[in-house]
Order: C-alpha cells, then structure tokens, then sequence
C-alpha cells in the first residue's frame, strides 16, 4: 500500500493573532508530513504543489472574503502531485508554516492589510431600519425586521472597527428617528449603508436586493457587485438592484440599502436566526465595497 | 484513546449517493482496523431521501397548533417541520409528548417532550437548519442508522458512528459498531470536526493509532 500522504481537507477562516492583527487562514490538510512547493507567479495567485494522493473533494474552495477569493485544485495521479492555485482579490502577503501530526497541516497566513487600509479612517455610517414601534416586516414564525437588521448592524460595526473604520449608527435600539435625520448623517461620511429585510404578501417570495440612488450609475455598477458578493457568499438568492429615491436624500456619499433577505419567507427567516449569516453578509457587503468601489476611488 | 482527528472534504452528499460507497471513497488507504469513521447524521438522512422540502408537505390544523409552543429557535417550529413530525411518530405521541413539556414547564424542566415523543423528533432540522443547498429542507433523523453503521464498518474495516454534533458542545450517537469506544467518540466529536459553518466535512476519521493504513 502506498505511504504517500493523503490529502484529506482544505478549508479557510478569517482569523486573529496574537498580537491582534486579522489574517486569512488557508490550511492543507493530510495524513502525515508532506512535501510541497510554493510559487507566486504573479502578485494576485499563489500555487501550492503538493507531493500525495487526493483523499478529499478536490472542487473549488469559494472563499470571497475580500483577500482570497477562491482556491482551485488540479490532481495530476501520474506524478502524484496535486497542484493548489490560490486566487487573491488583493495582493497580500502570505507567511507559511506547517505543523506536523494527525493531520500535519501547511497554513498560508494572508495579511488583510489590503483591507485594512482601504477601511482605515473611513467613517461609515450604518443604518438599521426601523425601531422603536416601527418593527417593519415580520416573519412567518416571529421575527421582526427592526430586530434582525439591528443584529445584522452590530456585525457590520465589529468588522469595520476591526479594520480601523469609525462606525455612526443611525440609532439606538429601542430607538426609530425620522429618515431625513438618518439620511442627514451620512454627509461627510465615505459610505452609508441603510440594512432591511424585504417583505411580501406571497411567502415564495426570497432572496437579497440592493437598492441605489437613482441616476447614479456609479452606485448602481456597485450595487450590483455587492449583490453577488452577497448571493456567492451567503447562497441567499439575489432578485436584483433597484432605484430608491430615498437614497438619494444621502448626500456626498455612497450609499446602498441592502435587504438582506425577504423576512416574510420561511427559509429567509430560519437563515436570519444563523449568527454565521450576518458574519458572512457583513463580510460579502465590505469585500465588494472594497474590491469594486476602492479600485476606483482608492484609499 | 485516538490519535488523531481527521475531517475529510467531501462533495455535496445528496440522495443520489450511496452513503456506504461514499464512506469507503473519502476513507480509503486512511482508515482501517480499530479505527472509527465518523458521520454526520444529517448527510445519512439526505442520502436515505430524508431532505424534504416543506412545499411538498401539506400541514394539518393540528401541527399548525402545536408548531407555536416550542423554541422558536429550535426545530418544530414551522407547521410542515411539525407534520413531518406527527407524521414521524402518530398523532398520540406527539400529543403526549406536548402534555409532558406542559408538566416539564410547570416544574422547570426541559426535554420533557422529546423524552416522551421520541428521540427521533429532536433529529429533525427544521428548515434552515441545515446547510447549503439543503436550507430549503426539513431533514429528518436518518432510519436504521445501526444498519448504515454496519454496513461501513463490513465495506470498510473500521469502525463507524454516526451522530449528531452542534457547537456547544453536545454530542449525541445515534450509531455505533463498537460500544467500549463510546465515551472516547464523545469526546472527540465534542469540538464538531463535521463543522457547522462553510466545512464541508461531514466525514471525520477518528484514528487510533498514528500510522496510517
């Protein structure tokens, strides 16, 4: 029987270190220690060749978290190598190590200082609709809107403070202020992003939308950029980019409202109780910000 | 007791695929005698066609009821999740099965129900509850999972278990073809290596010795 390694697990997570600083984590998994050679053939792509037979699903890993984007795996049995080709959405830096044991594991850390540094100093202005009285839409079992998308925005707050961004809320909890004052804090902000659930009288009805002040065609290029970030990160279903004149009472900044899911759906509303899901949206919204919006306008 | 822990990366199971073949595929030249493969329950129950979508299922006044009493959070809360599960056991059981969480709450105790309606019940994954693609389901427990555990360990050679793990913590073996590894398989699923989040390992492979086959 064969003694060469057995790959059997490729996975990655946005991590943390000691010293406190966000990385992406890409870990290759097999049996026993395994021999391997990293190449950077150009500044976006990294390639792992590893010497061992494919255990596991060798389909592509969808990462999409602003730095990596995905990992695609070739297996070539005639040379018992399986060739790793690790696709970046940023130039990062990578900084290698390997632990031996069941199973020994080779860690790519990407630094997210790409992302850091386009968010860093940036105010952002997070709006979670309704409150107060105002509950908005209500789901199927008991779910209200003004509820999740509260819990959606304290997401969205922990991942822009980690990247150094200054977060405004729109309002306090209990609290549900006019939309010409929400819309007010938006002046002078680098982006506004108002956070709904859709809702409908027909419950078929699901899926995420992204709304942009109409007439801009900038805003509407990143509205639908953030969507299928949205729809790829998440597996929510997208029904599409629309026009909001309200959006357009922001001024002098980007601003987007995201439904986040049809509340009034079943499924929509199961995802909503997944704490994984308001990570995951907040990550998909802030990735396509910064890798369509930040090409353009830079830092 | 074991050695080393190992999540293998597996495609998207569904009830096309033969649970036994794809246990044998993602284990083979790794595990062996005196190991144990692990499985996700839930990816059992989708290969026996256990992943029903709740549009196909037409749910009575009764369930429509008895889906507003329990943790909304939880499973059973929808009304198809709860026909399924009238469905799953008979109307009495499940009844009885209320009349003892109603005493349960009197008395400050939880679980009543499931104890007196079946075990089976708490296996349901209401919709969402599971992962993509099947979030539009309500996957049953699987059937016969002592005979799916069997069946793996005569393809295979090793071992086989088959349960349900979550986050915190708690582990529960629906399945298992050696009993004295009982409390050792507990503890090694106790960190959830079959993931709850983007992992697609549902497939674990808990080995006893260092040495691979």
């Amino acid at each position: 029987m064969s003694k060469l390694p057995r790959l059997t697990n490729i996975y990655s997570k946005v991590k943390e270190d000691n010293g406190g600083r966000d990385y992406t984590l890409l870990a290759i998994e097999a049996t026993s220690p395994f021999t391997y050679q990293l190449g950077r053939p150009d500044p976006m792509r990294y390639q792992v060749k590893v010497t061992g037979l494919a255990n596991m699903y060798t389909g592509p890993l969808a990462v999409q978290d602003g730095i990596l984007r995905e990992v695609t795996i070739t297996v070539k049995p005639e040379e018992s190598q399986v060739l790793f080709e690790v696709w970046l959405e940023a130039p990062a830096e990578a900084t290698v190590s390997f632990t031996e044991g069941l199973p020994s594991r080779l860690t790519l850390l990407l630094s997210r200082s790409p992302l850091k540094d386009f968010y860093c100093g940036k105010r952002v202005v997070l709006d979670p609709g309704h409150g107060g009285a105002d509950g908005g839409h209500r789901g199927p079992v008991n779910l209200w809107e003004k509820d999740v998308v509260w819990k959606t925005a304290q997401e969205f707050s922990r991942q822009l403070r980690r990247l150094g961004a200054e977060v405004i809320l729109t309002r306090a909890e209990g609290e549900n202020p006019p939309w010409e004052e929400r819309a007010g804090k938006g002046e002078g902000a680098d982006l506004f992003i108002s956070l709904h659930t859709h809702g409908e009288g027909d419950r078929k009805v699901r899926g995420a939308a992204v709304l942009y002040p109409p007439g801009s065609r900038e805003m509407e290029i990143l509205a639908r950029a953030v969507l299928e970030r949205i729809v790829s990160k998440t597996k929510v279903p997208g029904r599409g980019i629309f026009p909001a004149a309200e959006l357009g009472k922001v001024k002098g900044c980007p601003a987007l409202a995201i439904e986040t899911v049809t509340i009034t759906n079943w499924v929509d509303e199961g995802i909503l109780r997944n704490p994984y899901f308001h990570r995951k949206l907040a990550l998909a919204v802030l990735a396509g910000f910064f890798c369509t919006y930040g090409e353009k306008r830079g830092k | 007791m074991f050695a080393g822990i190992i999540p293998v990366r597996t495609h998207i199971i569904t009830e096309e695929d033969d649970i036994v073949e794809v246990a044998c595929r993602y284990t083979s030249g790794i595990a062996g005698p005196g190991d144990v493969i692990a499985l996700a329950e839930s990816v059992v129950a989708i290969s026996q066609g256990r992943a029903i979508l709740p549009e196909r299922v037409r749910p009575g006044i009764l369930a429509r009821i008895l889906c507003r009493f329990p943790n909304k959070s939880g499973s059973l809360a929808t009304p198809a999740a709860m026909q399924l599960a009238l469905k799953e056991v008979g109307t009495l059981r499940v009844l009885a099965g209320c009349a003892a969480a109603a005493a349960g709450k009197l008395l400050g105790k939880k679980g009543w129900f499931y104890i007196v309606a079946g075990r089976e019940l708490a296996l349901i994954d209401d919709i969402a509850g599971t992962m993509y693609p099947y979030e539009r389901h309500i996957i049953l427990g699987p059937k016969d999972p002592q005979k799916v555990a069997e069946a793996i360990k005569e393809a295979t050679g090793a071992e086989a278990v088959i349960a349900d793990v979550n986050d915190l913590g708690c582990v529960d073996i629906l399945a298992l073809t050696r009993k004295e590894y009982y409390q050792a398989v507990k503890e090694a699923l106790r960190g959830n290596p079959f993931g709850n989040e983007d992992e697609q390992t549902p497939i674990v492979i808990l080995k006893k010795f260092a040495e691979v086959a």
